[in-house]
């Protein structure tokens, strides 16, 4: 598999939370999720990655070359876009059109007006423009989302791109990144974080499951469909299938949860019926067998 | 041009032309209160245009010196929106050293030209109490803007009216008078402020890099 970006043992420590050490290989050409509970550490992976934060231990390889986030021509090639604040808050689509200019030489203005008329948020040659503050949550993310997508990079790093975004939006953004990947002919790749995969199913490739700092997981999504399975059965039969499943959903009727597609044909004898998840499905059960371990 | 550049990335905009305008206003201010003082023949208007105008003024001069610092600064605070895109961008640090030394340059400008036309219309102790407050407050926000606080900062625009009712008071000097200061000693308390300055701004453009790479 050829990788764009990859780490090891990268640690970040706070007094209160430590991430790592984390050995990551994203493969190149694709779009990867990185799927989390709130806290689990997407996000400081993340700013980790795009250099907004310095790693306590560990490396990481970028385009199989770079190793110092801190170079100018790395950044050039990296698209970063935080969660929330990531312009300030007095700045109108003008100011962030010519701080673009000024940190990027492969901005494209004319891509940015254009894009925000898509998004439909205020570009540069909006009369009366908001200042961000102004701005609902999701406006000043689809301007943030302008800005990155009308750069010319080769990896896309989006912390939650989602999360602001109405449905309807969440499914153009998706397109986008598909279109993104397709231009790119198998050159340029996506890492973007989420907590709402169920909108954000179609853009993914390759997931990678984290928890409490830690990857607890990570592969192709098809692969990873066909190495887990969901578990359905009758709340009676339950006792003669709690010691495989992974995760566990149980009330006075029916049991449902996660379990290991290697041992279908003995759920299957008990009665109860299996079926491959959805990518919804799959991070729901690994983040409650991440959290009933703990 | 370099350092233009990096300052421009802090605050998006040509903020020149608006500092330009804004310099214009003040200014502007100044010389038609200086006209009226000169023209209205009344003990109150006059009393009321010099002072309420040259502190109003002078806090719009401070302001905007204020401001233009500010705004670089608060690039390398990680609660203001905007950290996340600041550290994102090459050679982050040494945009923020360039653009705090450009920003502190430009600061002194309105303060300067408020002082100059302040000194023509309404007296010559103008130029000094804004010398003094300019220097002085550039250098503490310099000093502290390793501070997370912004009240430390905000808390020396009462230079203004201190250094005024100083300045007056040291002299012992009714209010009806306007107060000077033996000129020794006012050039030496400038070139004491002064120097304060420099070594803030010294400071400040040393300690950048350092400070953009110190997280929290």
């Amino acid at each position: 598999m050829d990788t764009i970006l990859s780490s090891k043992g990268l640690t970040k420590k706070y007094s209160k939370f430590t991430l790592g050490g984390i050995d990551l290989e994203l493969p190149k050409g694709f779009a990867t999720a990185l799927i989390g509970a709130n806290g689990a550490g997407k996000t400081t992976l993340i700013d980790v990655l795009c250099g907004v934060i310095h790693a306590s231990a560990g490396e990481v390889t970028y385009f199989g070359e770079y190793k110092d986030i801190d170079s100018a021509e790395l950044r050039e090639r990296i698209g970063y876009c935080a969660a929330q604040g990531f312009f300030p808050a007095g700045w109108k689509a003008k100011d962030i059109a010519e701080a673009m200019s000024m940190a990027y030489a492969k901005f494209d203005r004319e891509r940015f007006n254009k894009l925000c008329q898509e998004l439909e948020v205020d570009d540069e040659n909006t009369k009366r423009s908001k200042p961000m503050y102004k701005q609902s949550d999701g406006n000043r993310m689809r301007t943030a989302l302008a800005a990155v997508f009308a750069r010319e990079t080769d990896l896309l790093i989006l912390d939650e791109p989602g999360s602001s975004l109405d449905p309807l939006m969440r499914d153009r953004l998706c397109d986008r990144m598909r279109g993104y990947l397709d231009d790119g002919d198998g050159e340029k790749s996506i890492l973007f974080s989420t907590h709402n995969i169920a909108d954000m199913e179609n853009a993914a490739d390759y997931v990678v499951f984290m928890d409490k700092g830690q990857i607890i997981e990570q592969g192709f999504v098809e692969d990873l469909k066909d190495k887990y399975v969901i578990v359905r059965g009758d709340a009676a039969d339950y006792d003669n299938s709690k010691a495989l499943m992974l995760s566990h959903n149980v009330n006075k009727t029916v049991f449902e949860g996660l379990a290991l597609a290697a041992h279908k044909s003995r759920f299957e004898a008990e009665g109860a019926v299996c079926e491959r998840p959805t990518l919804q499905q799959l991070s729901i059960g690994m983040l409650k067998y991440a959290e009933e371990r703990r | 041009m370099k350092y233009y550049d990096s300052f421009k990335l802090f605050h998006g905009k040509n903020t020149i032309k608006e500092c330009g305008a804004l310099i214009a206003g003040n200014t502007a201010l100044l010389i038609v209160g200086g006209v009226l003082i000169r023209v209205v023949n009344n003990e109150h208007f006059q009393g009321f245009v010099t002072g309420m105008l040259t502190f109003l003024g002078g806090v719009v001069a401070m302001t905007l010196g204020f401001a233009l610092v500010s705004a670089v600064f608060n690039g390398n605070w990680r609660e203001q929106p905007g950290y996340k895109f600041f550290h994102s961008v090459a050679d982050g640090a040494g945009h923020f050293r360039r653009a705090t030394l450009f920003s502190n340059v430009l600061s002194l400008f309105p303060i300067a030209m408020y002082a100059v036309v302040g000194g023509i219309m309404f007296g010559h102790f103008m130029i000094v109490i804004m010398t003094i407050t300019a220097f002085f407050m550039m250098g503490l926000i310099n000093f502290t803007s390793h501070i997370k606080s912004p009240w430390v900062r905000i808390g020396s625009f009462s230079i203004v009216g201190f250094a005024f009712g100083f300045y007056a008071g040291i002299n012992g000097k009714g209010e009806e008078d306007i107060p000077t200061f033996p000129l020794n000693v006012t050039i030496i308390i400038c070139a004491i402020l002064l120097a304060f300055y420099i070594v803030s701004l010294i400071m400040v453009t040393v300690k950048a890099e350092e400070r953009w790479n110190r997280e929290g």
